[in-house]
């Protein structure tokens, strides 16, 4: 069956696919296909036939409520922003993932699933938007285990190098990705938004020659482009801070602490945070951070550093 | 394990563990813990981190508090108290258990 289509939704976000099934032999409704027409469109360019790391039935798909379900993120929407917190600011609403026995288990105010990955089903029981914030727990609790990081930052592209952007809401990621994305620097090339909210960052090789790549995920803030679904090997690392414009170099133990905070990270196991971190100060020992000062208009030093980078690496 | 029998090990408490579910890296001598129980970032002082980092290489709090005079150049009852006074706030926290 076509991913996306039908009974299928299969997702990719870098190495991390995820695949939902209507239940069977349950026959869609109306409603359900209705929800699932719109989860492709909302998804579009994340659709995938590779096969699925994670599978899940989506049990209440007859609730007429999914078919009302909206394909945008809309900006402060319920469910949107709140569930993408991370980890380190004590605003964590109360949900979390717990294993016990090969089952995952999931609690939070307005959702709730369970998924027992030996079996390869679950249980959703959605609200409006909690498909976008179970698939974003879900990419969150995976990414360890695909060598990466769920980071609540933006990440620009240029030249083949991606870039990000690591900041809080209000840090200026959606600004900066409205007015750099699309925009041509150079004859032939153009700055692509790989995320303007949340990335995935996985590196590979670990050792003395590691490497890191930044991709999309479908997972938007407010800016959003038709096709942005790409990887690309990572470049810079820039902390947003709000000022007249300046770059300062910072030392990995503030910047890794900053990089902690926009981790969107579920998990309560040491070692499983211990690796998020251990991967974090392997991206900042290749690639150092910077603080990018910039005062939410005028992006002339960005641009200009965006080309410089291009010619110095 | 074995403890010198000094006394200032008589006056520092009693041996204790890194808690299991903490994740925690010493980055050029800052100690960072991450506690998921409490959604908490520890960021440790100088001396703290070097406590810290005894502790987690499975020092006594003597032995830390030794290191910690020697580093910081402070005599060993002074380094003594402020071990002591660091790990009571460990347990407190619950970042430190019973071995």
């Amino acid at each position: 069956m076509p991913s996306g289509a039908g009974h299928r939704l299969t997702i990719a976000t870098g190495p991390i696919v995820l695949s939902m099934d209507l239940p069977r032999p349950c026959r869609p409704t109306r409603p359900a296909k209705a929800f699932l027409a719109k989860a492709a469109r909302r998804y579009r360019g994340f659709i995938t036939g590779a096969p699925a790391l994670v599978s899940m039935e989506l049990e209440p798909l007859l609730s007429r409520r999914l078919a009302g379900w909206p394909e945008e993120s809309k900006p402060g929407a319920a469910g949107c922003g709140e569930n993408a917190d991370p980890l380190i600011t004590g605003s964590l609403p109360k949900a979390g993932i717990s294993a016990r026995r090969g089952r995952f288990l999931c609690s939070a105010p307005r959702f709730g699933w369970e998924l027992s990955d030996s079996r390869g089903k679950g249980v959703f029981r959605p609200g409006p938007y909690d498909l976008d914030s179970l698939l974003r727990t879900l990419v969150s609790h995976l990414a360890p285990d695909a060598g990466g990081v769920l980071l609540h930052c933006a990440s620009l592209s240029f030249r083949g190098r991606s870039h990000l952007f690591v900041g809080p809401s209000g840090a200026g990621k959606t600004t900066l990705s409205r007015k750099l994305g699309g925009r041509r620097l150079e004859p032939g090339h153009s700055v692509k938004v790989l995320s303007d909210e949340l990335t995935l960052l996985t590196g590979t090789g670990a050792g003395s020659r590691p490497a890191f790549l930044a991709h999309s995920t479908p997972f938007w803030g407010e800016f959003r482009l038709p096709e942005n679904n790409g990887s690309a090997p990572l470049g810079r690392v820039f902390l947003l801070r709000k000022g007249p414009a300046a770059v300062r170099p910072m030392k990995t133990g503030p910047a890794v602490a900053e990089l902690l905070r926009c981790l969107v990270c579920f998990e309560r196991s040491g070692p499983v945070l211990g690796r998020s971190l251990d991967l974090l100060l392997a991206v900042l020992a290749k690639h150092p951070a910077a603080e990018l000062y910039w005062d939410g208009k005028r992006t002339d030093h960005i641009v200009a550093m965006l080309r410089q980078e291009r010619r110095t690496s | 394990m074995k403890t010198n029998p000094s006394p200032l090990n008589a006056r520092l408490p009693r041996e204790g563990r890194i808690a299991a579910r903490l994740a925690h890296r010493v980055i050029e001598g800052q100690a960072f813990v991450l506690d998921p129980k409490e959604n908490v970032l520890h960021r440790l002082n100088p001396s703290a981190s070097l406590v810290w980092k005894a502790l987690s290489e499975g020092k006594t709090p003597g032995q830390a508090a030794q290191s910690l005079a020697q580093e910081f150049e402070v005599g060993l009852e002074e380094a003594g108290r402020d071990t002591a006074s660091f790990i009571s706030e460990l347990r407190d926290k619950g970042l430190l258990e019973d071995a």
